[in-house]
């Protein structure tokens, strides 16, 4: 009898962990994901605040083989800890609307959404998050700053509309950010032996996707006593890449003129032919600055 | 068991799945505005720079970069990019179009001729370019994009002149 009813509690012990296993896997598949404008909010308010650890944690799959977490962070480097202050402040500041959610594809889905958050390029607050970057920084003293510049109404504001493209993975919304279909760009740049200028891209390598388009930053600085007028040569490889680089907006495209001791920032604009192939994995460019004397004659 | 009415809880069930994500059918409408203006660059050298647009694309999210395309008829074919300067703009589409997510826009222009300040005449190359940009147009809701045609002088490099090329689309409130 005794056996009998050890028998008996333990088939029930195991139809019942059975039950509550089967459960719980049925709340987890039936459970609502969590919505995806709220986690384009999220990853919209990491990105502001330049905390991009978290916001890799909230892309697809497919996006974190294509892009590691370590190549994400080295590309986007985040805040110290005296910028992460200015910025949460800002981004308290700031206002995420959402508009729409668009989902005309099973598992897939677009989030609009309207933002109106402070500029933190604009010339004062990007002052402030900058000092902040300093390791002795008085990050209190920065804050009160920054606050005395919102009560002033001296912030300026950006607005627009913004989209996040989300695919549904083990029912939960993560972000598409196609960083599979991304053509890697490498910037080089060079002087001519004649030419006193050093001359540097403070990024040299992007992921861009076909049609995106994409804003380089180069520095030249003009080490002589002397006003150097000079003008840059574009080259771009493998020649098969080139019909597919677009160049927007170019320092090449002028020429350009710095003062003894001189440093400026020298912009490019660019963009992947929406149409590349998709094995164009990989383009380089190479800027080359010429003094007007020694540029290469036509032909 | 009633197979039937398990069947009809099911769909209920899953209905309030689907409205819980917001999604919306093929069949609804919303409507895309497309502005053009001209970020002040090169566009001051001339008196006059007429662009005929000859259609907008906008392509659908996920579908092939060749066939894909959704093609808007331009409410006024030629626009003059020297009225269209920094905050001017115009409008080139007001149009119903079936809702969804569209991830591009092309512009078409068949003829670019501008007229320098001196009354000079220069025709350029007709025109095509794509830019990538996620639009998700639920159904009811208007999209308003603002195109940045740009003219560019590009006298410093050899064998070149003015060119029009596509620059930023935003989509703005």
């Amino acid at each position: 009898m005794t056996s009998n009813r050890l028998v008996q509690a333990l088939v029930v012990g195991i139809g019942l962990g059975f039950a509550i296993i089967v459960t719980l896997f049925l709340v987890q598949q039936f459970q609502s994901p969590t919505p995806p404008e709220q986690i384009a909010e999220s990853f919209f308010i990491e990105t502001y605040t330049r905390d991009f650890s978290s916001a890799w944690d909230r892309v697809s799959e497919q996006d974190k083989i294509a892009r590691t977490k370590d190549q994400y962070v080295s590309e986007n480097p985040g805040a110290t800890e005296q910028q992460a202050l200015l910025l949460d402040q800002l981004a308290e500041w700031g206002q995420f609307q959402p508009l729409a959610v668009v989902s005309n594809i099973p598992q897939q889905a677009i989030v609009s959404a309207r933002i109106r958050y402070p500029n933190s390029s604009h010339d004062r607050i990007e002052e402030l998050i900058s000092a902040a970057g300093n390791p002795n920084a008085d990050g209190a003293a920065l804050l009160e700053d920054l606050s005395q510049l919102y009560d002033l109404d001296l912030i300026q504001f950006v607005e627009g509309d913004v989209s996040f493209d989300f695919v549904l993975e083990d029912n939960e919304w993560r972000l598409a950010q196609h960083w599979g279909q991304g053509v890697t760009v490498l910037l080089e740049a060079a002087v001519s032996p004649g030419l006193p200028w050093d001359f540097s891209p403070l990024q040299t390598q992007f992921t861009a996707l076909p049609g995106e388009l994409v804003r380089a930053t180069y520095l030249a600085r003009n080490n002589s006593d002397e006003t150097i007028t000079a003008k840059a040569i574009h080259e771009v490889g493998p020649p098969s890449a080139v019909p597919y680089f677009q160049t927007i907006e170019c320092f090449c495209f002028t020429e350009q003129t710095l003062e003894p001791g001189e440093e400026r920032e020298m912009t490019l604009v660019f963009r992947i032919d929406f149409a590349a192939p998709g094995g164009l994995e990989s383009i380089g460019n190479l800027y080359t600055f010429y003094s007007l004397d020694e540029f290469p004659s036509e032909g | 068991m009633n197979f039937t009415r398990f069947a009809i809880s099911l769909f209920f069930v899953l209905s309030a799945f689907s409205n819980d994500l917001g999604c919306t059918s093929r069949s609804h409408q919303g409507t895309i505005e497309i502005l053009i203006s001209d970020h002040r660059d090169a566009i001051d050298d001339f008196s006059s720079f007429d662009v005929e647009l000859s259609s907008i694309e906008l392509h659908r999210a996920g579908e092939p970069i060749e066939t894909g395309w959704l093609e808007l008829q331009p409410l006024q074919p030629i626009v003059d990019l020297t009225k269209v300067i920094g905050e001017n703009s115009v409008l080139a589409i007001r149009q119903a179009i079936p809702a969804g997510s569209y991830d591009a826009i092309r512009i078409n222009a068949s003829e670019v001729v501008g007229t320098l300040l001196n009354g000079e005449e220069v025709a350029l190359e007709s025109f095509s370019e794509v830019a990538r940009q996620e639009i998700g147009l639920a159904n009811g809701q208007t999209a308003t994009l603002l195109v940045d045609l740009k003219v560019q002088s590009r006298h410093d490099h050899p064998g070149q002149g003015y060119m029009l090329v596509l620059g930023n689309v935003v989509r703005i409130p």
